[in-house]
């Protein structure tokens, strides 16, 4: 049976896990270097890079270990690597040490791109998946529409053309001093405020499936400064609400034109409350599958990366060690 | 100006006409003073085909640009998130300008001693009507000084 070792280094979280071709997660080991980068608000890449080199080894060693495999010669049929998206400094630690172990263990080596990760994730957790599948990818660097009319087979209906959504609850946050990261702090109070009480902007009205969070998070900075006798709590519910109204808007339009079986939702914002409810009820209305991803699949793991490496490798073979870090990797160009 | 999309995109676009290969422009203001929206424009100005997104992820984008001005790519950065001058000065931003390039720097003034003083500065404030002022600064010959003067006229 074949078996994958992924490795995941594109932004704070250092990561690996062994994924056999059932798509059947043997280990997953998650370290996160969060709380370092809490003191200043958000990921530092230099930080990152750095946590990334002591840590890396100690978690393979784990996953490995884990996955019930000698660690210093695992019964492994390839290494597979995010290339990017991502911080430059922190792909190339895991990228180095990718190839590194491939050639020692003389296995093969395989490049992924951390969105279509991503997208393997709902096989992870489903072994009834159908197929085509509409995902709504959220993170902190990423947010877009996908159509899948299978595994490794996608289709960008439409992404962000400024920040991306995680991008901006991080800002909001760090301007209204909740802290970093955003998302579960503001996710959190909303639940104790009132979404009616700051009127923001409706962005992106038009039929198109492309996002925009700019011009919201400006609203928002602007309407907070302007009420200052709105609660926080009321900001932050404002807030969500207007995020959740534009993705589930779009996802909604996405369901109208598209016919599929299933809807997913994936990437770190997916670990919001709002959001979840709303693709979940959505899936009701349009009688589709809805495959919410747990909250340890949400965030960047290695077990994804396996996932998405098992299968180029067995669709498109080995990556040649030459190859380099794409920071700015885009999805449509896999 | 007007806290409008398009109005920042028109005055990025205009502001690109007077850039040269070479130039790095440092971005200034409060969250939300239409940085990036101006670059956007910029970018539109120097002929960048695809989209234009946020560089806070992955810290610098860059773009590759059609004009017939010799300017063939764009950088876009955004400084904030780098924890210490010497992380600014890894990104080498100004050997990168170096051929035939211009770059944008976002939340430039907290590496404005890294750049040096020769560099372009545009600083955007936010009065409490929401309109939008651009400062345009740095050092300058008297040809770019003009034609600086000419666009904040339009």
């Amino acid at each position: 049976m074949t078996v994958v070792l992924g490795i995941e280094t594109s932004c704070d979280e250092t990561a690996a896990a062994v994924v056999d071709e059932n798509f059947h997660v043997r280990s997953s080991i998650i370290e996160s270097s969060i709380d370092q980068h809490r003191a200043f608000g958000g990921v530092v890449p230099e930080l990152a890079g750095r946590a990334h080199v002591t840590t890396l080894g100690p978690v393979v060693a784990r996953a490995l270990d884990e996955a019930g495999l000698d660690p210093h010669h695992p019964a492994i049929d390839a290494v597979a690597v995010t290339s990017g998206p991502g911080l430059i400094g922190s792909l190339l630690v895991g990228l180095s040490a990718a190839k590194a172990y491939a050639l020692a263990w003389g296995v093969p080596f395989v490049g992924v791109n951390h969105l279509e990760g991503h997208l393997f994730a709902p096989l992870l957790e489903r072994s009834d998946l159908e197929w085509p599948l509409m995902t709504l990818l959220v993170s902190g660097g990423h947010s877009m529409l996908v159509l899948q009319s299978g595994p490794g087979t996608h289709q960008v209906l439409g992404e962000t053309i400024d920040d991306a959504a995680g991008e901006a609850y991080d800002k909001v946050a760090r301007w209204l001093g909740l802290g970093y990261p955003g998302g579960p702090v503001i996710d959190a109070l909303a639940q104790q405020g009132d979404a009616s009480a700051l009127t923001l902007p409706v962005s992106m009205t038009g039929s198109d499936f492309n996002l925009s969070f700019s011009g919201l998070k400006t609203a928002v900075v602007r309407a907070s400064a302007r009420h200052a006798d709105v609660a926080l709590a009321d900001v932050a519910a404002s807030f969500q609400a207007a995020v959740a109204e534009q993705l589930l808007r779009k996802l909604r339009r996405a369901l109208e034109v598209h016919e599929v079986k299933g809807v997913a939702l994936a990437g770190g914002v997916a670990a919001n409350s709002a959001l979840r409810a709303g693709v979940s009820a959505l899936a009701d209305e349009f009688s589709l599958a809805c495959h919410l991803p747990t909250l340890a699949m949400c965030t960047d793991n290695a077990a994804m990366i396996a996932a998405a490496g098992l299968y180029r490798f067995q669709a498109h073979g080995a990556s040649s060690l030459e190859l380099s870090a794409e920071p700015n990797w885009q999805l449509a160009h896999v | 100006m007007a806290p409008s999309a398009e109005a920042m995109h028109e005055v990025g676009a205009r502001f690109a006409q007077v850039l040269e290969p070479g130039d790095v422009v440092l971005l200034s203001g409060p969250l939300g003073a239409g940085k990036t929206t101006f670059t956007q424009g910029v970018a539109r100005g120097l002929g960048v085909a695809e989209r234009v997104q946020s560089p806070t992820f992955i810290v610098v984008r860059q773009h590759r640009c059609a004009n017939d001005r010799g300017i063939e790519s764009l950088h876009h950065a955004d400084v904030y998130r780098v924890g210490t001058l010497d992380e600014v000065l890894d990104l080498a931003l100004g050997e990168l300008v170096e051929e035939r390039a211009v770059a944008l720097v976002e939340w430039g003034e907290l590496a404005a001693s890294v750049f040096g003083r020769d560099v372009l500065t545009v600083t955007f404030s936010v009065d409490e009507h929401d309109q939008r002022t651009l400062e345009v600064g740095g050092a300058l010959s008297d040809d770019r000084a003009d034609a600086l003067g000419e666009w904040s006229r339009q």
